[in-house]
């Protein structure tokens, strides 16, 4: 029996879905319905681990993906609710203290970040270009170096909430510490993954492996279930 | 008149006995929801490695040289490819185009042509479809404009994956 992908629950509404699956080269590809153009830059190297699984190694130093903008406005998230998922690997030695993972914005201005900082903090930003505050955001503590996670974030209204899985433990919601959400403004940059706004800095060291992004607040639930059906594997 | 016999009961050891029987037949459920667990664990080791059948694609524009269109250069495992379509509208009467399949049959060994369509000048259909083998070790297919217009195309693929 086949399972359909876009009958699988937790892929409902899913805009970017990016396996790392090629294992060679520089091209991958978005599995969800926008197929993304997505390309990468300064060869990001194919990584198996010793259970067979390839993912994808970004060095810290220059290496990153980029969907340009006019191929990603559906990301804008201006007005609903968002998720995004995937199995990360924050490795030490990064040249920057805070590390973007994915990110569309334009600084104090508008569109969204999810960064790393080297206190094992993990923040999903918003930036806004009028209001009373420039950005507002939801974190949460204690993501271990040199350690995999599956790693979910889920915006919905004026909160935000993480979620973790550690491979041979379980899924679950983290404490998140969250300020009052206002919308991200439209935004006309690109989306990044592993690096800044600009590609010129913040750049991620570490691994990574299917990550996905949907226009909606997904479960606890489905987390647990994409978290389920992989975690054997890292 | 009846005779009404009197008859001590031993209440705490009554009590026992039904506690006893009580926690007999906890241990019993007990032992039937361990059973189902390790069903509902052997189910779940099936389902969540149920192959799912995806779909990826997008646009290509040729240049000349033999490009990659898809490629899974080490799959975790068994996978089945499935088919690759082409939409081929841009393609002219004075065009040549060639896609490849190739396939790597053992580990660490070489990705080999296993087919070849060659298309020259004008097209019966625009849209053409390619059956896929199923792999454990790789697959690639190319594109390759050997005459003519260099022009974009869009391609899409689809295979049975586990998640």
């Amino acid at each position: 029996m086949t399972l359909h992908y876009d009958s699988v629950g937790y892929n409902r509404e899913i805009v970017l879905d990016l396996p790392l699956r090629e294992a060679t080269g520089g091209i991958t590809q978005d599995v969800a319905k926008p197929h993304h153009p997505m390309t990468m830059f300064n060869t990001p190297t194919w990584t198996q681990l010793g259970s067979g699984l390839w993912v994808l190694t970004m060095d810290g130093v220059n290496q990153y993906l980029r969907c340009v903008a006019a191929s990603c406005a559906d990301l804008d998230f201006t007005t609903t609710d968002y998720t995004i998922a995937g199995w990360i690997y924050l490795a030490t030695g990064g040249a920057s203290q805070s590390q973007d993972l994915v990110s569309r914005f334009s600084l104090d201005s508008s569109g969204w970040e999810l960064y790393s900082y080297v206190n094992g903090i993990i923040t999903m930003r918003h930036h806004h270009a009028a209001g009373a505050t420039a950005r507002t955001a939801f974190y949460s503590s204690n993501w271990a170096f040199n350690t995999w996670y599956f790693l979910m974030v889920t915006r919905s209204g004026t909160s935000g909430q993480f979620y973790r899985g550690t491979p041979g433990g379980t899924f679950g919601a983290v404490t998140t510490v969250s300020s009052v959400l206002i919308d991200p403004q439209t935004c006309p940059s690109n989306l990044y993954i592993s690096c800044n706004n600009g590609a010129s800095s913040n750049f991620h060291k570490g691994m990574w492996r299917r990550w996905r992004v949907w226009p909606r607040a997904l479960t606890l639930d489905e987390g647990r279930q994409m978290f389920e059906r992989k975690e054997g594997w890292f | 008149m009846a005779v009404r016999t009197h008859v001590d009961i031993d209440w705490d050891a009554a009590i026992l006995a039904v506690i006893a029987t009580l926690q007999a037949a906890v241990a019993a459920v007990q032992t039937s929801v361990n059973a189902m667990q390790l069903d509902v664990t052997d189910i779940l080791a099936v389902t969540n490695v149920m192959p799912i059948l995806e779909e990826t694609g997008g646009t290509f524009t040729t240049d000349g040289t033999e490009q990659n269109l898809y490629i899974n250069n080490s799959p975790t495992g068994v996978y089945r490819p499935v088919s690759l379509n082409i939409n081929l509208s841009n393609h002219t009467a004075a065009d040549t185009i060639q896609i490849r399949t190739l396939v790597r049959n053992a580990a660490g060994g070489a990705l080999v042509q296993r087919d070849i369509l060659s298309l020259a000048g004008a097209l019966d259909s625009d849209s053409v479809d390619i059956d896929l083998p199923p792999s454990r070790f790789g697959i690639q297919i190319t594109a390759q404009l050997t005459a003519g217009t260099n022009y974009a195309l869009t391609w899409e693929v689809f295979y049975e994956v586990a998640p």
